[in-house]
C-alpha cells in the first residue's frame, strides 16, 4: 500500500508528486522536471524519482526507451490522509492562533452550515428579484 | 455604594499588579465597550480600536514598573486633596498609606508569602500560555518551509499585490496539510493555499488570494502575535482573552471587506460556507470551543450585510485609537491610595503578635557559662526570668546562637516594655535562669527608658497654614524603608513619625525622629525618607520650601 504520508517525503519528493498529479498522474522524468519550480538538473530528478519509488510512491512503466511514471495512489486520497493528518496539527494545536487563517476552527455542524447556506441563498434570491 | 467603591479601588490599587490588573480591566473594558458602540462601523474602525487596546495591555505593566507612581489618594470626605489635610496644629501630616507594608522584600519573613507564591502562579500561567504560541510559531516555519512553491498562483498574487499596494514580495505556496489559505510571516510574509487550489475557480483563487494579500497588508499576523503575548501575560483575565477573540475577528472581517470590493457578496459567502464544510469534514467535532462557531456566523451575515460600512479605517481613526491609548498609558503611574484618614486601608497583620505603636522592645544578649566556664546551652524561654525593676517580664524575643566562633554561644532575650513609661530613667534587669542556678549568667544589667526627644504630638517648629493659596507638597517617588534584622525576628511593628524638610526642589533636606520606633528602623526610615521625591509646595504660584510631618508605616505581611 503506499506510503504517501506515513514517511516523511521531502520538500522536493512532495513537489515532485504535486507535478506528477497535475500531468495527470501519468509523465516522463523530462516531463515532470519540466513543471518544477526552479529546476533541478535531470540526473537529480531521477534519483529523486528512484526514490519515491523505493518509497512505495510511484511506480513506472517503460514506454519505449522512456519510463513513464505514476503515483501509487489518487490524489485525492493522498491529500485527504495528508488534511486528516495535519488537520490536528492546526485546529487542535496552537498554530491556528500564530496564523491568519481565511476560514479558521471547525466545530460546525452539517445543520448550522446548511443554516448559513440557505441564508446565502436567500440573499442571493432577493438580490435577483431586486436587480 | 461609596464605600464598597472605596474599599475596592483601595484594595485593587493598594500594590503594584492590583493597580495594573485594574487598569488592565478598565482598558479591555473601554475597548469591548468601544468597538460594540462602533458595531455598525467599519471592521476596521473596531480592529485599530482594539488593537490599541492591546498596545496599552502591553505597555502597562513597563510604565507601572519604570514610571514613578502618582499616587492618588481618595477617602469618603475629604476627597483627593486629603493626602494634605492639615491637622489642628496647622502642621501637616503626610501618610504614605500602606508604607512599608511588607513591600520591601527584606520585610518578608522566611517562608511563602502569598505575593510569592501569585508571582509563581502567574508565571507558571504565562509560562503555560506561551509554550503553545512558541510551538505554533515552530510548526509555522515548519510548513512554509515544506511549503510547495506554485508559479502559477504567485503570478496572480503579485499582480493583486500590486493592485492592493504591496511593496515587497508575497510567496504562495502550496502545501497538503493547509486546510484553507493562510498567511503567515511578517518580514518575509507567506501564503499557504491547501494543494487543491490549483483546481480552484479563478474567482476562488483571486477571493482567497485579496483576503490573504489583505491580512499581508495589514499587518494582521503581527499584530495577531502580539496580541497572543499579551494574553499570556494577561492569561487569567478574561475580558482580555474576549478582546483577542473580538480583535481576530474584526481581522478577519477586515479582510472580508476588502473581498467584497471586487466580489460578489454570495458569492464569497458560499465561498466561506464551503470551506468551513470541508473543515468540518475533517476534524473530529468539538475541537474548539463552541464560542468559535459563532464568528463564521458573524462573518457570513457581515459580508451579506448590504448596510455594514466597509473599507479601511480612515488615518482620523487610527489617530484617535493611538491618543485614545496615550491617554490611558498617560493615566497609568496613577496609584489609587487610601487618605491618611483611611484606618480601612490597614492590612490584617497575620502574626499572632500584634504590639502596640507604643511599646519598645528591650534586647539583651546573654551568655551562660557554667560553673567550670563552660557554655552552657540548649536553654529555652523558659529557662530563663527577666525582671525590670523587680516585675518579671513575658519574654516575647528568644533566640538561641550556636557557638561558632570562640566567644559563640548566647541567648537573646527580648521584651516589650510600654513607651508610656520611657521617662529616661534608669531601669535595672536582672536576668536568671532557673535551670542553672549555679551557671554564670552575662547581660547588660540596666538601661535608660529611653525618653521621647520632644513631647507628643510636638510642637511644630515651622508651621505651616494649609490656606488656599498654599499648595501642599505631593508625594512623587516613595522608597519603602528596609526592616532590619532585629525588628523583623521580633516581629516588631509601628510606626515612625518622622518631621521632614521639604525644599522648594521638592527634595528632602532634612529629616529627623518625631515618634521613633528603635531597633535600627529609625535610621532605615530616615534613610528612606531622604530619598524620597514631591512636587514642592506653592505659595502663591511660587515653590517653597516646608516642614511637614511624614508618619512611616513598618508593618510585616
Amino acid at each position: 500500500m503506499p506510503k504517501l504520508t506515513s514517511e516523511r517525503l521531502t520538500r522536493r519528493e512532495r513537489e515532485i508528486l504535486n507535478a506528477l498529479f497535475a500531468l495527470g498522474n501519468r509523465a516522463s522524468a523530462e516531463e515532470i522536471r519540466a513543471r518544477l519550480a526552479d529546476p533541478p538538473g535531470d540526473s537529480s530528478v531521477r534519483v529523486m524519482l528512484a526514490r519515491l519509488e523505493k518509497k512505495g510512491c510511484l511506480k513506472h512503466q517503460q514506454d519505449g526507451l522512456r519510463y513513464i511514471y505514476s503515483a501509487t495512489t489518487t490524489r485525492a486520497a493522498a491529500s485527504r490522509k495528508a488534511l486528516q493528518q495535519y488537520l490536528q496539527t492546526f485546529f487542535g494545536g496552537s498554530l491556528k492562533q500564530m496564523m491568519t487563517a481565511l476560514v479558521a476552527d471547525a466545530p460546525w455542524t452539517d445543520e448550522e452550515l446548511d443554516a448559513l447556506k440557505s441564508e446565502i441563498d436567500r440573499v442571493r434570491k432577493e438580490r435577483k428579484k431586486q436587480s | 455604594m461609596m464605600p464598597l467603591l472605596r474599599a475596592a479601588l483601595l484594595a485593587a490599587g493598594g500594590s503594584l499588579a492590583g493597580s495594573i490588573v485594574t487598569k488592565a480591566t478598565v482598558t479591555a473594558a473601554l475597548g469591548l465597550a468601544g468597538a460594540w458602540l462602533a458595531r455598525r462601523n467599519r471592521a476596521a474602525v473596531r480592529h485599530a480600536l482594539l488593537a490599541a487596546v492591546f498596545a496599552v495591555l502591553l505597555a502597562l505593566p513597563a510604565a507601572g514598573v519604570f514610571a514613578p507612581p502618582v499616587r492618588v489618594a481618595i477617602a469618603g470626605a475629604q476627597g483627593p486633596a486629603a493626602s494634605f489635610a492639615a491637622d489642628g496644629a496647622g502642621v501637616a501630616i503626610l501618610t504614605p498609606a500602606g508604607a512599608g507594608a511588607g513591600e520591601a522584600p527584606a520585610s518578608r519573613p522566611a517562608g511563602l508569602s502569598w505575593s510569592s507564591l501569585l508571582l509563581a502562579a502567574w508565571i507558571a500561567g504565562m509560562a503555560l500560555c506561551l509554550v503553545p504560541a512558541a510551538a505554533g510559531l515552530w510548526q509555522v516555519r515548519g510548513l512554509r518551509r515544506s511549503g510547495l512553491p506554485w508559479r502559477e498562483g504567485q503570478r496572480i498574487a503579485d499582480g493583486l499585490a500590486a493592485d492592493a499596494g504591496i511593496a515587497g514580495g508575497v510567496e504562495v505556496l502550496l502545501h497538503e496539510a493547509a486546510p484553507g489559505p493562510i498567511t503567515s510571516g511578517f518580514l518575509h510574509p507567506a501564503i499557504l493555499l491547501p494543494i487543491d487550489a490549483q483546481g480552484w475557480d479563478t474567482e476562488d483563487l483571486h477571493r482567497a488570494l485579496v483576503h490573504e494579500l489583505e491580512h499581508v497588508r495589514r499587518r494582521d499576523w503581527a499584530v495577531q502575535c502580539a496580541a497572543r503575548a499579551v494574553c499570556a501575560l494577561y492569561w487569567f483575565h478574561p475580558l482580555v482573552w474576549i478582546a483577542w477573540r473580538q480583535l481576530t475577528l474584526e481581522a478577519e472581517r477586515s479582510c472580508d471587506d476588502a473581498v467584497l470590493d471586487r466580489s460578489e457578496a454570495t458569492a464569497y459567502a458560499d465561498q466561506l460556507v464551503g470551506l468551513a464544510r470541508r473543515l468540518a469534514a475533517g476534524a473530529k467535532p468539538p475541537l474548539l470551543a463552541m464560542a468559535n462557531r459563532a464568528d463564521l456566523g458573524t462573518r457570513v451575515h457581515a459580508v451579506l450585510d448590504a448596510g455594514q460600512r466597509r473599507g479601511p479605517a480612515g488615518r482620523l481613526t487610527v489617530a484617535l485609537a493611538c491618543a485614545g491609548a496615550a491617554v490611558l498609558l498617560a493615566m497609568s503611574p496613577v496609584q489609587v491610595v487610601a487618605a491618611p484618614q483611611a484606618a480601612g486601608a490597614e492590612i490584617a497583620v497575620p502574626t499572632d503578635v500584634r504590639l502596640r505603636t507604643d511599646s519598645m522592645l528591650v534586647v539583651e544578649t546573654v551568655t551562660v557559662a557554667g560553673a567550670n566556664g563552660q557554655k552552657v546551652e540548649g536553654l529555652t524561654a523558659g529557662d530563663f526570668v527577666v525582671t525590670e525593676d523587680g516585675v518579671p517580664q513575658k519574654i516575647s524575643l528568644f533566640e538561641f546562637q550556636k557557638p561558632e566562633s570562640a566567644e559563640g554561644g548566647y541567648y537573646i532575650l527580648g521584651y516589650y516594655a510600654r513607651m508610656g513609661r520611657a521617662d529616661g530613667a534608669f531601669r535595672s534587669i536582672r536576668i536568671t535562669c532557673a535551670k542553672e542556678p549555679a551557671a554564670k549568667l552575662e547581660y547588660r544589667s540596666g538601661y535608660y527608658a529611653r525618653a521621647l526627644s520632644f513631647p507628643e504630638p510636638a510642637e511644630p517648629r515651622q508651621t505651616v497654614t494649609a490656606t488656599p493659596l498654599m499648595k501642599p507638597p505631593v508625594l512623587l517617588y516613595k522608597k519603602e524603608p528596609a526592616y532590619t534584622e532585629k525588628a523583623r525576628k521580633a516581629k516588631y511593628q509601628g510606626r515612625a513619625l518622622l518631621s521632614i524638610e521639604i525644599d522648594s526642589s521638592g527634595r528632602v533636606t532634612n529629616a529627623r525622629m518625631v515618634r521613633s520606633l528603635g531597633l535600627g528602623l529609625d535610621e532605615n526610615a530616615i534613610e528612606a525618607v531622604r530619598q524620597w521625591r514631591f512636587r514642592p509646595a506653592m505659595k502663591d504660584g511660587q515653590p517653597v520650601a516646608v516642614t511637614v510631618r511624614v508618619e512611616v508605616n513598618f508593618r510585616l505581611m
